[in-house]
């Protein structure tokens, strides 16, 4: 009974350090986890467009700066065998001037044909064999309504006067799905992305200024071989593995970490000092009749039932993260087994922050404490 | 009759080790019950120590401490938070009242761990104390918004709360000015005479002379005795 009436005076006069601490364990063993899972927690399954018969094609990076020659189609040629080039350049492109308040750009980007012949085409269906007398291109989708599907319109792609590209174009369809970006393979695992809404694709034989940053090398040389060129390279396999077990964007987890280090080091920081107040609170308790071991216990069992309350409300909103899920099936942003990993992380990082201000506690001399002025 | 008997108490600090302190050599003290007494001597001299381990803060290095009768050195830590809870009632020198707390509050910690009194007798004892020191409208007022003179009456209040036979007071109206001052040990001596043994720890020799007895105490040694 006493130790259940020093604990409500203990929680009644240092009420407001354990509301904030409550709030910030919760908050982060919520935030924690999050960032964990999608970051190493969740293995995941292959590239969208991996295949056994690609793994060994290599990804490459044409980094100007680390090649001798430009990484312009032409010039590439002169180093690398860019007839297995499977990827995309770009050449020009064409200002829309039908709205003078707001101008827009749209360039045009060349896929390659050993990518037309053989990735997959992810709903752009080129004609394999290329038409004579005009080509065939998706129109960005931000043109829809100025390019209808199946008629023939002139474009001009300019990158200057010489090497203009001019043509007839047959619109096959809009820029309005994902397709391959490969120029970021090294340093990106997405292979995919929504990056060309608003280009022409345009299926030629690629243009000898267009710039080529990266794509796949379907040939069987190594990417020892590639990168003695000069280029950036990996295969496919290779970033495929890497895929499965981390995210290589893991800024928000690095993020993640250090918020937390900040926080243990600022609940050490508070919990240590406050301790000067609670022990001299405890000095009196001690002077009228508390046990000093009753004293350490009843501070101990407060901070053991914070964390508890912190991570019932932290398990109550990851529930409601999961329960979402169901209903709107969108992909998990948290599972069970990681916000458990993550409570215990927690748990160690809360424990060993406050343990300095606990150790403190236990060492308390109540006499000293009450030689001291009063207590805030 | 004897409340209090010292005999031969030694206190060391840091016992055995090169920064050892000697605080009290040879003690001998007799206390009888509705005494009141001042311990006077300068800064170190051993006061202090003397009244922590008669109001079983601290224990002796060596000697034997009978408080009303029982040997307090065979007493193991919960016998003497007990005992401290029934029998002494401690006055601190800067208060040592929480400050954001309401009088109320404070005047109830040594009801927390007391015996004597129900839950439901406690709020009457605290409000019939409060009103013995003329304190009850400051009730439900927080401690940092009372004067010094205030506070010390609050710090009063919660030593009497529980019905203590001792009172000990250390340096009880060294933050006070001399008016507030006389009026604390007049509460004292009042205490007296409802029969509570009072024992104050002063560097004030006006505080010293209202009172029966002084102890002077030099080098951790009673060296003077002396009855008013």
């Amino acid at each position: 009974m006493n130790k259940l009436k020093m604990l409500k005076i203990n929680i009644s006069s240092t009420w407001f350090l354990s509301l904030a601490l409550f709030v910030v364990v919760a908050c982060t063993m919520v935030l924690f986890s999050i960032s964990y899972y999608p970051s190493i927690a969740r293995i995941k399954g292959d590239i969208d467009i991996y295949d056994n018969n690609l793994k060994d094609y290599c990804l490459i990076s044409f980094d100007f700066s680390e090649l001798s020659v430009k990484n312009n189609y032409k010039e590439l040629s002169t180093v690398f065998d860019m007839e297995n080039f499977a990827g995309i350049a770009s050449y020009g492109g064409l200002t829309d001037y039908s709205n003078p308040y707001h101008e827009k750009y749209f360039s045009c980007e060349f896929v390659s044909e050993k990518m037309v012949t053989n990735l997959p085409s992810l709903g752009y269906d080129f004609k394999k064999t290329k038409p004579k007398g005009y080509k065939q291109a998706f129109a960005p989708y931000g043109l829809r309504e100025k390019y209808e599907i199946g008629k023939k319109y002139p474009i001009s792609c300019y990158e200057g006067d010489e090497y203009g590209y001019e043509q007839m174009i047959e619109i096959i369809g809009y820029t309005d799905k994902p397709y391959y970006n490969i120029s970021n393979a090294i340093t990106n695992s997405m292979i995919t992305e929504y990056g060309i809404y608003n280009s022409f694709l345009i299926y030629d034989d690629i243009p000898k200024y267009a710039k080529v940053n990266g794509g796949m090398m379907m040939s069987d040389k190594s990417a020892e071989y590639y990168r003695e060129l000069g280029a950036n390279c990996r295969t496919f396999k290779e970033l495929n593995d890497l895929q499965r077990t981390s995210e290589v964007n893991d800024s928000f987890l690095y993020w993640c970490i250090s918020t937390i280090i900040l926080f243990a080091i600022v609940i050490a920081a508070n919990y240590y000092f406050t301790q000067d107040r609670l022990i001299k609170r405890s000095g009196i308790m001690f002077i009228y009749g508390g046990k000093r071991s009753d004293i350490v216990l009843v501070e101990f069992i407060k901070m053991l039932l914070l964390f508890i309350f912190a991570f019932a409300i932290s398990a109550f909103v990851i529930a409601m993260i999961i329960l979402k899920k169901g209903e709107y099936d969108f992909d998990a942003i948290v599972d069970w087994k990681t916000f458990f990993k993550c409570s215990a992380i927690m748990f160690a990082i809360y424990f060993s922050s406050i343990s300095f201000g606990l150790i403190k506690l236990v060492k308390f001399n109540p006499l000293k404490a009450l030689s001291n002025s009063n207590v805030d | 009759m004897e409340i209090i008997n010292l005999k031969e108490i030694n206190k060391k600090y840091n016992n055995g080790k090169p920064n050892e302190v000697h605080a009290l050599r040879g003690v001998d003290l007799v206390i009888n019950k509705g005494d009141s007494i001042a311990i006077m001597g300068v800064s170190g001299s051993g006061k202090s120590t003397l009244l922590n381990i008669i109001g079983c803060l601290d224990k002796s290095t060596s000697g034997e401490y009978l408080l009303d009768g029982v040997n307090i050195n065979s007493k193991n830590a919960t016998e003497l938070a007990e005992i401290r809870n029934n029998m002494f009632g401690f006055i601190l020198q800067s208060y040592g009242l929480i400050e954001s707390d309401k009088v109320m509050n404070n005047v109830r910690i040594p009801l927390l761990f007391s015996k004597k009194y129900k839950p439901s007798e406690q709020k009457d004892r605290i409000e019939t104390v409060l009103n013995k020191l003329k304190i009850f409208n400051l009730k439900n007022t927080k401690v940092r918004d009372l004067s010094g003179g205030q506070k010390q009456r609050v710090a009063i209040a919660r030593a009497m709360v529980n019905a203590p036979e001792i009172i000990l007071a250390d340096e009880p109206t060294s933050a006070l000015d001399s008016t507030t001052a006389n009026e604390i040990i007049s509460v004292l001596k009042e205490l007296q005479q409802k029969g509570n043994t009072i024992i104050v720890v002063t560097h004030d020799q006006n505080v010293a002379n209202k009172l029966d007895r002084i102890v002077h105490i030099v080098d951790g040694k009673i060296v003077e005795q002396s009855t008013m």
